[in-house]
């Protein structure tokens, strides 16, 4: 009984539970900070980045008058840049073309001072529409590819030996460099994959003749076009689409399956009414995920596709045999319509960040590039991030 | 499975009886069902035929490579470039010992006269950005002079020419010159008020980074130099100048005359390779002609070939008889290689002597080098030529048997080739003497920088993974994980770009920093370095090992914290006894899975990486990352849209292709079994 | 068990021999309290009360039980006692205080890893770190900051030793904590939880995950540790409160309906709800 009182005197006199280590206390503290202070050191790195970008960026792209959009610079493509003075004193900036145009005009003019910029004149039109379409071909291909596979994968494989080779497939050429995969197009699309054609080409590694035609099939490559191209991005892009669909198509309850089977649905039946509706949103993350890794590639696009220079639209002056009936000349004008080479932004960007010599004329065209450039990839990279928590969040079944 | 009319007629016992079987129309023997099974099942192993055929079209390049390789490597040996380049070996090591000496000396004799000479820089840096930002009336005002002096030569001419003079003429080009003069007078004026004012600004005071040394009182006058030089007017220098240049050379023969045994040193040190030097130079002649002949042997067939095929398709028979005897012309024969190379084995003896007289001469200078010097570049560069000499000594003892047992015909393996691609220290293409493809540069330049990409992504990575995954409140998570998954979506040539504008400059002005001199490799002298490639391609790596990073900490149990935390441990203290203990192999699959990705970037390394095909010095301890470097990706990416299909080069290209594809295949694998094993726990 | 469990560190701290032998075997009026709780409203989300007017004193050395179906707050009470609660961001007490050792556990001043230390927990699912044995049972040590290997080595003998574990493990000490079956992974983690001499250990459900052998060691185990420990139990299962505790405490929605010796609530209880559970006609 002694020892009671003796315990209760101890616990009267002091808190058993006050915090003791405050050494430890304060170490906590300092490393919680430590590690914020790393987290917001990225961020701040990315805010510096971004802001660069923008401040630089933007006056490109807006002007203070109506329409407030620098529209020369969408609409137009890029062109070399000339500055010049004249004898009198003054100064001027043109593109190539009005500067063509202005000489003929003022023959008389005595120019001095004349400097070439290239690539830093006109706009980004051409650029952009050879990003959308390589895009566009890549998105295609590859979401039907990846699609139907994370379909096989997901509803009707069974386990084997032969699906674990798949799936170590996909996993390791999602790790495959992009650059790699740029050899592999180069390799394959643009040097041996078959055409239809009546000539072959010399390089042509295999030719079988077609029946009851003249024309045969070449193994000759498609060339740098972007048809290679898109199809280059697709391969790359495919492991990633197929691991965001079959994460969608996990996500359906098995219930789903099994009770419309119960109710004496086919497979195909169950996987295209009650399992594919639900899994379409994280499909459309899937494929909008793709389109923002997709259009930021440079790599892969570099031998197969892209074109620093072009002065045509894709879909201008497409050569076609006039004598032959509508069918053939459609046909002859699709064939001839992908298998060009196409300006796409991320070559464009590269070119003028590193293959023109620098000035000050040539800062608007690639601040300017940069940011829309920037614009476009981070919309579609804020909307797959949007999406991806929303439908997390929203859908329970 | 027949067809389903037949069925129905035959009455209810026989509907009954199939009533389970299996109905709809078939497809070689396969129902609707199997089709659509067979169609996705066929898809899916596109992924398997993408991974073979990528792996065949690598590999059949690869397969190329090595006996073209070979055969280059085996012409090399034949025409006796091999023994040239190892007499090349050893004067090179002997330049290095020389220029390490030689830029120690300029640093002794500078010494004194420093603050003299920044001055001089100073005041040249100024005035070039004075005239840089006045450049328009700078121009003008030539102008108005060539003007003037024209006018005044018409006018010359005018009064020379015979017979009467023009007056009205004459007059107006008076006039003329008088308004010309007047024009300059005025241009004059303006520019010295320009000049003024930018002298005023910060920005003509931008000495890049040379600026150090300099008092306020030096300041004060270098401005009144450039002031007084910064006019057309002025022919000469300013006195201050005239007098720093003085006072510098003074100070500079005092020291010079201090070190006269050092030169002298240096100059016996230069002469002693001369001899050596001719020799090389001649044997490389002789080496190359051979070179020439084994060449022009290789595409004989392939010459002659196309002269009888040019032959086949004319008409002219005149024509075709040329061609048919040019055909003819094409030797087909072996060069008599022993006879090519008996100069080169004449020579060995002579070698022989040369170098022993140059290793006698280098090792007795190299003692008379002084020891210590009064300045840190001195004493640096010295003890790198101490380093060189070790370097030299080593060589000559390693080529001495290498030469003496030399022969042009000795058989070279293929596995010498592969041997000469994977271990080669020089990546040299279309070179006149030899292409040389070694991976080494590349494979350095791509390490290093994956390397500091690693060291400095992963602790950011990690401590913002578990910042935001065990500290954050709520609203710190909603907004700090979809920002980093933001920054993974920056396409890598925006990186690139803002490498090579803004960050290298950044980077450059903040090593010059005085109290960030501690860095290895600081102050930097150039913008596109390993370093800085390698900052950037951390920031690209956070994402990816951020988010995997996050997801092993997720799925750590929460039992295990509350167990921890029931015993009163505090939450850090959970968090790094129990939680990144547990998920450590999911960390680690995490950097190995930064690290492909960063190995495999291109982009940014073709940008910012500065592009220099040659093994950093790494003598230079962790400095080594001031240097540029080249690398793997960024030499497909560089070289490959410039090279032929199916030459050497193009095959070289690939198989560094093929090195890339194999490291990442491993480093992905090694990930994805950590991953397995970790979802086994 | 007091020959291996050397005397010096939990016995001299804490409970004087005699008092001990007093107050586990009296079974209860003349016992000192060691944990005071005084009309406790628990909430999880602010209105929503789990805990009603929670009254009941727990005594120094008996093994009280709590019991009661599913829901009725029995484990929130539990994990009220060393603060677990605080994790959950919204929950709190709402009204009245948890006495322990004669603080206010609820008090600013506590620091509730403090508290932690001197109440430990023993959780429903077995969960050893993925460490090996040895760490394990030094974790709680580790974090105190006790280095010395003589002192680990001696600690996590004498806790494996007290939860009948030493020598079924002696010579893998260090091998996994993962690597041992479910009953001796619950053991090692009661010996992880004595290596650092609470005064308290709460065990919530315990035994509910393992096979009837090995919740018959772990019982076992449960009457051994009460002469060093106070412990409360949290369990489904009325055979093992009446085997292993010496009060037992009755909860039906959120209330506390009865405590008293557990042989009093088993074989005579006062309140008829106690009856009905007690006797299976609902729970």
């Amino acid at each position: 009984m002694q020892s009671v009182a003796e315990d209760t005197f101890v616990e009267e006199e002091a808190n058993p539970f006050a915090t003791k280590a405050i050494g430890l206390k304060r170490r906590d503290q300092i490393v919680s900070i430590l590690l914020r202070l790393g987290t917001y050191f990225i961020l701040s790195c990315a805010a510096y980045i971004f802001l660069d970008i923008i401040v630089k960026g933007a006056p490109v792209v807006f002007q203070a008058e109506a329409p407030f959009i620098n529209t020369d610079f969408f609409t137009q493509s890029p062109e070399t840049l000339m500055t010049f003075e004249t004898a009198s004193g003054d100064e001027y900036k043109m593109n190539f073309s009005e500067y063509t145009e202005f000489k003929t005009r003022n023959p008389a003019i005595d120019i001095v001072d004349e400097h070439s910029h290239a690539y830093s004149g006109g706009g980004i039109f051409g650029p952009l529409i050879g990003t959308v379409l390589l895009t566009g071909i890549c998105i295609v291909i590859a979401l039907f590819v990846g699609l139907t596979t994370a379909i096989f994968l997901n509803e009707y494989s069974s386990k084997g030996k032969f699906m674990d080779l798949i799936r170590l497939a996909i996993m390791n050429l999602a790790g495959v460099p992009s650059i790699v995969y740029g050899l592999f197009g180069l390799g394959l699309f643009c040097l041996v994959a078959p055409v239809v054609t009546d000539v072959p080409a010399p390089r042509a590694i295999l030719t079988v003749p077609l029946l009851f035609t003249d024309s045969v099939l070449s193994f000759e490559g498609w060339g740098t076009c972007m048809l290679a191209g898109g199809c280059t991005l697709a391969v790359m892009i495919l492991p990633v689409i197929i691991a965001a669909c079959e994460e969608s198509l996990k996500a359906i309850p098995m219930g789903f399956r099994e009770a419309s089977m119960a109710l004496g649905a086919t497979k195909w039946q169950s996987i295209s009414k009650s399992v594919l509706p639900y899994a379409f949103p994280g499909m459309l993350t899937a494929s909008i995920l793709g389109i923002t890794r997709v259009a930021g590639e440079t790599a892969p696009i570099m031998f197969t596709a892209a074109l620093a220079h072009k002065d045509k639209l894709p879909w201008q002056d497409i050569p076609t045999d006039a004598e032959a009936n509508a069918l053939s000349q459609s046909a002859e004008w699709v064939g001839g319509f992908f298998s060009q080479s196409v300006q796409a932004m991320p070559y464009h960007i590269y070119t003028v960040a590193a293959r023109i010599p620098q000035s000050e004329y040539t800062k608007p065209m690639q601040y300017g590039s940069v940011f829309v450039f920037m614009v476009v990839v981070l919309i579609f990279a804020a909307l797959s991030i949007y999406l991806r928590a929303h439908f997390r969040k929203k859908v329970q079944w | 499975m027949s067809d389903s009319n037949a069925d129905t007629q035959k009455g209810s016992s026989d509907f009954e009886k199939r009533i389970f079987q299996r109905k709809g129309f078939t497809f070689f023997g396969l129902g609707l069902q199997d089709v659509i099974r067979y169609f996705f099942g066929g898809n899916a192993s596109l992924a398997i035929i993408i991974l073979i055929l990528i792996c065949f079209f690598l590999a059949k390049e690869a397969a190329m490579f090595f006996p073209d390789h070979h055969r280059g490597l085996k012409a090399y040996r034949s025409a006796g470039q091999e023994f040239v380049d190892y007499i090349g070996q050893e004067i090179e090591q002997h330049t290095r010992i020389y220029s390490s000496a030689n830029i120690a000396y300029f640093a002794e004799v500078n010494r004194t006269s420093l603050e003299e000479d920044a001055i001089l820089r100073a005041q040249r840096a100024v005035l070039a950005n004075v005239e840089s930002l006045t450049a328009r009336s700078w121009k003008e005002l030539e102008r108005g002079l060539d003007n003037l002096e024209d006018a005044q030569e018409d006018l010359d001419d005018l009064k020379e020419s015979e017979g009467a003079l023009d007056a009205s003429a004459l007059s107006k080009l008076t006039k003329d010159i008088a308004q010309l003069e007047a024009k300059i007078v005025t241009v004059r004026a303006k520019l010295k008020k320009e000049v003024t004012v930018v002298l005023g600004s910060e920005k003509a005071w931008d000495l890049g980074g040379g600026g150090i040394g300099i008092s306020s009182g030096a300041r004060a006058k270098v401005l009144d130099a450039v002031l007084f030089e910064a006019f057309p007017d002025s022919k000469e220098d300013h006195p201050f100048i005239v007098e720093t240049k003085a006072a510098s050379r003074a100070k500079k023969g005092l020291e010079a005359e201090k070190l006269a045994g050092f030169k002298d040193t240096l100059k016996a040190l230069q002469s002693a390779v001369r001899p050596m030097k001719d020799l090389h130079s001649d044997l490389k002649k002789i080496a190359l002609e051979s070179r020439k002949e084994i060449n022009s042997l290789e595409t004989a067939p392939a010459r002659r070939d196309a002269w009888l095929a040019g032959a086949e398709s004319t008409d002219d028979p005149a024509e075709k008889a040329r061609m048919l005897a040019r055909a003819g012309e094409v030797v087909i024969a072996a060069p008599d290689l022993s006879a090519l190379n008996a100069p080169i084995y004449s020579s060995v003896d002579e070698h022989r002597t040369l170098l022993a007289t140059l290793q006698a001469e280098v090792e007795r200078l190299h003692k008379d080098l002084p020891d210590g010097a009064e300045t840190e570049s001195g004493r640096k560069n010295l003890k790198k030529a101490d380093h060189y000499y070790g370097e030299f000594v080593t060589t000559v003892r390693e080529n001495r048997d290498k030469i003496q047992g030399w022969r042009h015909d000795k058989s070279l393996g293929l596995m010498a080739s592969v041997g000469a691609f994977l271990m080669g220290k020089d990546w040299v293409t279309n070179s006149s003497w030899h292409d040389f493809y070694g991976l080494l540069p590349l494979f350095t330049g791509s390490f290093l920088i994956s390397i500091i990409a690693l060291v400095v992504a992963v602790p950011f990575a990690v401590s913002a993974a578990v910042y935001v995954n065990q500290l954050a409140n709520r609203r710190e998570q909603t907004f700090i994980k979809p920002a980093i998954e933001f920054i993974g979506a920056i396409p890598s040539v925006v990186l690139g770009f803002f490498g090579i504008l803004v960050f290298g400059e950044t980077l450059r002005m903040v090593s010059q920093l005085e109290y960030l001199q501690w860095i290895p490799g600081f102050p930097m002298a150039e913008r596109l370095t390993i370093l800085n490639a390698g900052l950037l391609l951390a920031f690209m790596a956070v994402p990816t090992i951020f988010t995997l990073t996050e997801d092993a900490l997720n799925n750590v149990p929460r039992a295990l914290a509350e167990n921890s935390l029931a015993m009163g441990a505090t939450k850090l203290q959970t968090v790094f006894r129990v939680i990144v203990p547990t998920a450590i192999s999911g960390i680690i699959a995490a950097v190995l899975l930064g690290f492909g990705r960063i190995i495999g970037e291109t982009m940014v390394v073709l940008l910012v990486a500065g592009n220099k095909i040659k093994i950093p010095d790494f003598t230079e301890g962790l400095g080594v990352i001031a240097q540029p470097a080249h690398t793997m990706t960024g030499i497909i990416a560089q070289e490959l849209g410039e090279v032929d299909n199916g030459s050497l080069h193009w095959r070289a290209l690939f198989m560094v292709g093929v090195i890339l594809f194999v490291i990442s295949l491993g480093v992905n694998f090694t990930a994805q079994q950590i991953l397995k094993k970790l979802q086994k726990i | 068990m007091k020959t291996t469990m050397s005397k010096n560190r939990i016995t001299n701290t804490d409970i004087p021999e005699e008092n001990r032998v007093i107050s586990s075997h009296a079974g209860g009026n003349t016992a000192e309290t060691i944990i005071g709780i005084d009309d406790v409203n628990f909430a999880y989300n602010k209105g929503t009360d789990v805990l009603k007017d929670v009254s009941l004193d727990i005594n120094r050395g008996e093994v009280t039980a709590f019991i009661g179906p599913s829901g009725c707050g029995k484990s929130t009470l539990l994990r009220c006692l060393n603060r677990m609660n605080d994790l959950i961001l919204t929950a709190s007490i709402t009204k009245g205080s948890i006495n322990i050792l004669g603080t206010d556990i609820y008090d600013p001043k506590v620091d509730p890893i403090e508290l932690r230390k001197h109440v430990g927990m023993v959780f429903q699912k077995y969960n050893p770190f993925p460490k090996s044995i040895y760490e394990n049972v030094a974790f709680g040590l580790r974090i105190q900051g006790i280095k010395k290997a003589s002192i680990l080595d001696e600690v996590v003998e004498r806790s494996l030793t007290y939860a009948g574990l030493w020598d079924e493990v002696k010579d893998r000490l260090h091998s996994s904590g993962l690597g041992l079956s479910g009953g001796q992974q619950q053991r090692l983690c009661i010996a992880r939880t004595i290596a650092v001499e609470p005064k308290i250990i709460l065990m919530d459900e315990p035994c509910s995950a393992l096979d009837p052998l090995s919740t018959a060691i772990i019982e076992d185990l449960i009457t051994r540790l009460k002469n060093e420990f106070t412990i409360v139990i949290v369990t489904h299962n009325m055979q093992q409160a009446t085997r292993v505790s010496d009060r037992t405490a009755y909860f039906y929605l959120g209330e506390l309906i009865e405590v008293g010796p557990t042989t009093t609530i088993f074989n005579n209880p006062t309140e008829k709800r106690t009856e009905d559970y007690i006797s299976g006609r609902f729970g």
